[in-house]
């Protein structure tokens, strides 16, 4: 026990929540959280290294502190994405549900994820993003590949939507904290 | 956050137990130690060695994460180290144990440790050292020569 878990404690006094976005390149993490943060997603270029947004969030009249953290995604860089794994409170997992041809890959890596010790605490929400493309598979079938259903280790959600359009972007994260809340703040 | 009157609360009797005052001691301690001369130049020294590898851009280098390492474990390192030497018997997990069942923790000294932990307050930190040499203001630590009085 360091310093850093007692300013850990008292964080949670003040309903700070972290919360990771990782998925594979090209899966939409920056543009879901600059969409979920009401900034402008027009110019948006590969992250080759990690971007952190804080924003205040209101879920059932409590007001929470979000700190969300998005690593890039390219396979030379998922390597270091452990670094980020600390203290993380929720786990966004962000899918191109129009990539059909790299969703193996893609379970393998979240497979991976929800092996680590460090993040056995995480609650997952798994965001089927890309709805709006026609080709989109179905947040069932995306279920089914990432063999949700089987997870006994970790709570989880998956949720269809679209960073573009902003479908389901607060619905996802308002689950989230309820179930992140549930479990570390005691709500007065 | 001062409780007042509107809060519809009433104080009925002031907390001075045993555990409040160690937690005074110690929040006092750290206060001191944040203040030392000693402490505000191993931080400078740090922020300079590190500050040229910062860019003000939005999107952050993967190395700046291991930076950061760096800096919290030197940081809460010293302040670890500087409590065992000034309080005996001290120790974290008793410390963690205190501030836990303490519910007035919003002291500065606690929004001052906040930062050492914060990213991006270190990336603000070592922007501003950045561009302070860059300015071309000398380096404070080159220009002095720290000399103890006594040994």
């Amino acid at each position: 026990m360091g310093l850093h878990s007692i300013l850990k404690k008292l964080k949670q006094k003040e309903h700070e929540v972290r919360l990771l976005m990782l998925g594979l390149d090209n899966a939409g993490k920056t543009t879901v959280v600059k969409r979920f943060c009401g900034e402008d997603i027009s110019t948006i270029s590969p992250t080759y290294g990690f971007n952190i947004k804080t924003v205040e969030h209101v879920v059932d009249k409590y007001e929470y502190k979000l700190n969300i953290w998005d690593v890039g995604g390219q396979s030379s860089l998922r390597s270091y994405w452990r670094n980020y794994f600390e203290c993380t409170d929720g786990l966004i997992w962000v899918v191109d549900s129009a990539d059909v041809d790299r969703l193996k890959d893609c379970q393998g890596e979240l497979k991976k994820l929800l092996e680590e010790e460090r993040l056995a605490g995480a609650t997952l929400l798994v965001f089927a993003n890309k709805q709006d493309l026609p080709e989109a598979l179905s947040s069932e079938q995306i279920r089914d590949i990432l063999d949700l259903n089987n997870l006994k280790t970790h709570h989880w959600y998956i949720l269809p939507c679209s960073a573009v359009t902003g479908e389901n972007l607060v619905a996802g994260i308002d689950w989230l904290i309820r179930d992140i809340a549930a479990r570390i703040f005691t709500l007065d | 956050m001062a409780k007042s009157a509107e809060d519809g609360e009433e104080v009925f009797a002031v907390d001075d137990s045993q555990d409040t005052l160690e937690l005074d001691v110690l929040v006092g301690h750290i206060e001191n130690i944040i203040l030392s001369d000693e402490f505000v130049a191993l931080r400078e020294s740090f922020m300079h060695e590190h500050c040229h590898k910062f860019e003000d851009t939005e999107e952050n280098k993967l190395e700046y994460t291991d930076i950061f390492t760096q800096y919290t474990k030197l940081i809460e390192g010293h302040i670890e180290n500087e409590l065992s030497s000034r309080e005996k018997g001290f120790n974290m997990n008793a410390f963690q144990e205190l501030i836990s069942k303490s519910e007035a923790i919003d002291g500065e000294v606690f929004d001052l440790l906040l930062t050492f932990t914060d990213f991006l307050s270190f990336k603000d930190a070592m922007l501003e050292a950045k561009k302070s040499t860059e300015d071309g203001s000398a380096r404070l630590l080159d220009l002095l020569q720290v000399t103890r009085l006594s040994s």
